[in-house]
């Protein structure tokens, strides 16, 4: 029935609070370095990390719909499509998020935007093929509802110092293995690398630790959408269906297909590398898990309580 | 919906605010005297069509609706429904009546809240003709954000695709602003290309 503010979710809530709690460790660990040398330093470097992250998250869009080679449509374009986000946006009170398509053939759905006002919902030509309209409405109401939940500024805040401690860890084992650099200045980068040990160390943490806390994230995340998504729609078994269909989907597109969803992979409705081998390591929350979860929802709405 | 909310993936729906149907009546003299416009006698609310079968506790209020309104003689009713899951249900009284058909309209929406699907609701739609024109207006009330909007489409054949006639549109906002909360927001101004009725 209608969900309210604390009743059902409750546990979830507070299980991605914690995960909100880790995040900010993993920002602590990041700028403490910097800590050291100063408080105003440590500030600074703390802003500059949030101000950076908040940008990622802006330029997210863009990047995701590059990637995906999509295009933004018109609502005379696609008629249907538009009208089944108009009901959403009626019924969840949002802004009308922009929408594109992408040729892509492999089934799948992301949402990108750093919030509500500057949101862009995309589907594959491949979902649109093979969903029913009612799964179609399903898998755009679980975009909607990361729109309303801001689920691509908190993954890009969360995931963001794990990136800059990739990004630093591969200039400097650049340094230690001397790619790119001949006679002294082979000999100086080596030692530079020496000297940077420590700071190597630290990345290579904060880079593992930061991806299992964002990976984490993002699989509460998904399970939040999920039923936000469905509370929406009234309908908890048509995302259940199009779940089912997109991950068979999946599971037979070709190589290159999977490849081209890897940037977005995080943001789509179904994660682009299927199951994985260890939970800890997917963006998205094993099937079953969110089968499970929907057929309570659904019960729920079945018996009126 | 706050921030925090948002952040956390919280979503709390909006009540419907019902009770602005009835701001309708009066309001729509003013609307006839500067457009021309009058009740041509439809009306319908949209909903959602919540799962849980034949014997799910939605299908027990829609069967409730349907003989709510089957009751009386004086009016045309039905259910309809789409493949995306929202559906319809429709009521036709005479264009004199249209006191009555509103309170149609917010008896199917007050049921539908009372058995806990206000935020299932979508939208409740009157609509209106100018003498034997072909051009409908429909002024839609969405009860989430307790507002009305008009929507005049283009009837089928006048150049080509399907539109928007925004002259009506824009005339009908300006003789109902004084007396009802028109939807400041155009791009909220959601297009209803199925309502019952529409061609």
């Amino acid at each position: 029935m209608a969900p309210s503010r604390d009743a059902p979710d409750s546990g979830l809530t507070w299980r991605m609070l914690a995960t909100a709690v880790l995040v900010a460790l993993v920002y602590a660990a990041a700028v403490l370095p910097a800590f050291l040398a100063g408080p105003v330093w440590g500030a600074a470097a703390a802003a500059a990390a949030v101000a950076l992250a908040v940008l990622s998250a802006r330029a997210a869009d863009r990047v995701a719909l590059y990637a995906m080679d999509a295009r933004l449509v018109t609502s005379s374009e696609e008629p249907e499509l538009h009208a089944v986000l108009d009901r959403l946006c009626m019924s969840s009170g949002l802004p009308k998020p922009r929408l594109a398509v992408s040729a892509l053939d492999t089934p799948n759905a992301f949402a990108a935007g750093s919030g509500p006002g500057s949101a862009v919902v995309c589907v594959t030509g491949g979902l649109r093929s093979r969903l029913e309209p009612g799964e179609l409405a399903a898998v755009l109401a679980h975009e909607t509802a990361h729109v309303a939940n801001r689920d691509v500024l908190v993954g890009a805040i969360a995931t963001f110092p794990a990136l800059c401690a990739g990004l630093f860890l591969g200039w400097w084992t650049g340094l230690l293995t001397g790619r790119d650099r001949y006679g002294a200045g082979r000999a100086a980068a080596f030692a530079g690398g020496i000297v940077l040990l420590p700071l190597g160390i630290a990345a290579a943490v904060l880079y593992a630790v930061g991806t299992l806390v964002g990976l984490s994230l993002s699989r509460h995340r998904e399970l939040c959408a999920d039923s936000t998504g469905a509370l929406l729609t009234g309908r908890p078994s048509d995302l259940v269906s199009a779940l089912d269909k997109i991950s068979d989907g999946l599971r037979d597109a070709s190589r290159d297909d999977l490849r081209a969803l890897r940037p977005v992979s995080a943001l789509c409705v179904v994660g682009a590398r299927g199951g994985g081998a260890a939970g800890l390591l997917s963006s998205h929350p094993p099937l079953e898990r969110r089968r499970e979860r929907l057929s309570a929802l659904s019960w729920r709405l079945a018996s009126g309580g | 919906m706050g921030f925090l909310d948002g952040v956390l993936g919280r979503r709390v729906p909006g009540m419907p605010d019902l009770d602005r149907l009835f701001d309708l009546p009066p309001a729509v003299a003013a609307l006839e005297a500067a457009t021309g416009f009058a009740p041509d006698g439809t009306g319908a609310v949209c909903h959602r069509l919540v799962e849980g079968g034949p014997f799910g506790a939605f299908d027990r209020v829609q069967r409730d609706v349907a003989r709510l309104l089957r009751d009386d003689p004086g009016r045309e009713t039905g259910l309809s429904a789409g493949p995306h899951g929202w559906g319809w249900a429709h009521v036709t009284r005479p264009p004199d009546a249209f006191e009555r058909l509103v309170a149609d309209l917010h008896m199917v929406g007050a049921t539908l809240t009372a058995a806990g699907y206000g935020p299932y609701l979508l939208c409740s739609v009157t609509g209106f003709r100018r003498a034997d024109e072909p051009q409908r207006l429909l002024l839609v009330h969405s009860p989430g954000r307790g507002t009305f909007y008009p929507f005049a489409p283009r009837p089928p054949g006048e150049q080509g695709a399907r539109g928007r006639n925004n002259l009506v549109e824009t005339r009908a906002r300006e003789a109902l602003a004084e007396s009802l909360p028109v939807e400041p927001d155009t791009a909220r101004w959601f297009p209803l290309w199925d309502a019952p009725g529409l061609p």
